[in-house]
């Protein structure tokens, strides 16, 4: 089984989503390294690995920097998100409806669900931006977050969203199958393209490719155009480590990681990692520099990329690695916006989650935000694990109720609501009105959830 | 079997084709061909050993 077959099972109430997982279906460390392996090698890498040099990363900053991020998000993994998995053997979604009430779940399912639209939307422009090469239709990206490209794009990404929908309404198993078929596949892309654009830069030798100076002169031509913008090494480790926070600080991957035998299954995230978070944004970027390099084309248009560089496999191998991403993202907001019309068609939250995405993919500027998004992302969903963190760790020695909203039989936990409200309005108001980069403010809106909970729970005696 | 085997090689060759470009015994527009050619044929093959759970 999956990684994407066990979150889509958890969360749409398949077996064991309201039990501990039996002895028997417990599972070895070993075998979540490969269940993690495809996870993140996907549309995204597309997106994010081009950002970095767009954004004017230095390449030693961005080799180290992902390095350590790295590390330090495999340690989250493992030492906080594995213990509590193994300990208790639940999903997250049936732990916060234990301690915080079955309507805040809901609550936390639609956030939950919009952000995954957004998500989404970002990887149909990502396909969208390969299917309109053969019929060369002009991927523009507007200065207004809002604006439309060409209209030409615009209906590609309409027709790519509406094919997108209706696979993942249809079902998911085909989409998991097809994942897993292309996960191999994708890999061995990612790290073809980076190869094939050291060759178009001319870097045909160690020597060269230590370094640097391609990559320089890349960023050199970006910085010309747009500006010095400060990313060092600071923020790429920041990233590196927290855009996946909603999965380890959020504790998301409980869902996953429930199936562990022992806590050991924390490091199986490691493969995956440096694959896609290392090997495939690096290879990325690579791709922007070479097109730099030919044409001084500095917009990161992952179609156009892929195609400069790999010819018609860069076509093929963005607009699968876009749908293999869109489609259960796609399925899991529909999952999510169905738990709020119950008695609906099972379809009918997924047709709804396909129109946002799509929606949200006919304006690029969306997607070319995608390093700011994943921060929001984190600090949005981030807290909630906190609560979860608190509760498993602190109830006993701080002398609170654990599981309070079972323990009281409420639909909601005003003490989570209010945990997990403030510090996420703090830390919005940071991000979108001083400016903060998203990602900085995962952990601090994380611990302040944590002690705000446990504050909320002790002052009044629960 | 040989059916696994054959999709693993040709995911391999898809690697090695750049890398041959790079040390320069494959033309550039060799190696996209042949990669189109190897992808094709991990996707026709992989889905007889990569089964549905």
């Amino acid at each position: 089984m999956t990684k994407m077959e066990l979150n889509e099972q958890a969360q749409s109430g398949g077996e064991f989503e309201r039990e501990p997982i039996p002895q028997s279906k417990l599972k070895g460390w070993k075998s979540f390294l490969g269940m993690y392996a495809g996870e993140h090698a996907a549309g995204t890498e597309f997106m994010i690995g081009p950002l970095f040099l767009a954004a004017g990363a230095s390449l030693f900053d961005l080799l180290i920097g992902l390095f350590i991020g790295n590390i330090l998000a495999l340690l989250t993994w493992r030492y906080i998100v594995a213990p509590i998995a193994v300990s208790k053997k639940l999903t997250l979604y049936f732990q916060l409806e234990k301690i915080a009430g079955v309507q805040l779940v809901k609550v936390y399912n639609v956030v939950n669900g919009v952000l995954f639209c957004f998500l989404a939307g970002a990887m149909v422009t990502v396909s969208a931006s390969a299917v309109g090469i053969p019929f060369d239709v002009v991927f523009t990206v507007p200065d207004s977050i809002f604006g439309l490209s060409t209209f030409g794009f615009s209906v590609i990404v309409i027709l790519v969203g509406l094919v997108m929908t209706v696979v993942a309404a249809a079902g998911y198993n085909t989409v998991s199958w097809m994942s897993n078929i292309a996960a191999p596949w994708m890999i061995v892309v990612f790290a073809a393209c980076g190869i094939a654009s050291l060759y178009q830069m001319g870097v045909t030798s160690v020597d060269a490719l230590i370094d640097g100076a391609y990559w320089d002169k890349a960023v050199a031509v970006v910085q010309a155009k747009s500006g010095k913008i400060d990313f060092g090494i600071g923020k790429i480790i920041v990233f590196a480590w927290l855009c996946n926070g909603a999965m380890h600080f959020g504790m998301a991957d409980l869902s996953i990681m429930r199936f562990a035998k022992d806590e050991k299954a924390g490091w199986g995230p490691a493969i995956g990692m440096f694959l896609g978070h290392y090997m495939a944004w690096i290879c990325a970027a690579f791709l922007l520099a070479a097109q730099i390099h030919l044409t001084g084309d500095t917009s990161a248009n992952p179609g156009a990329l892929a195609w400069g560089a790999i010819g018609w496999t860069g076509i093929i191998v963005v607009i699968v690695a876009g749908w293999t991403t869109a489609n259960p993202t796609i399925y899991r907001a529909g999952l999510a916006f169905q738990s709020l019309m119950p008695k609906a068609k099972k379809y009918m939250g997924v047709l709804v989650a396909g129109a946002v995405a799509t929606l949200a993919g006919i304006f690029p500027s969306l997607s070319g935000k995608l390093l700011d998004f994943v921060g929001l992302y984190g600090t949005i969903l981030g807290p909630m694990g906190a609560i979860i963190f608190v509760d498993h760790h602190f109830s006993k020695s701080m002398n609170f109720t654990s599981y309070f909203a079972e323990a009281k039989g409420i639909a909601i936990n005003y003490s989570v609501l209010i945990a997990w409200v403030i510090p996420v309005a703090i830390g919005l108001y940071m991000i979108l009105s001083l400016g903060v980069f998203a990602a900085y403010m995962v952990v601090p809106c994380w611990i302040a959830s944590g002690v705000l909970y446990i504050l909320l729970m002790k002052s009044k005696k629960a | 079997m040989a059916i696994k085997t054959i999709s693993i090689l040709t995911i391999v060759l898809v690697l090695l084709f750049p890398v041959l470009t790079l040390i320069g015994l494959l033309s550039f527009d060799q190696m996209k061909l042949y990669m189109l050619f190897g992808s094709i044929v991990w996707f026709v093959l992989a889905p007889f050993w990569i089964k549905k759970d």
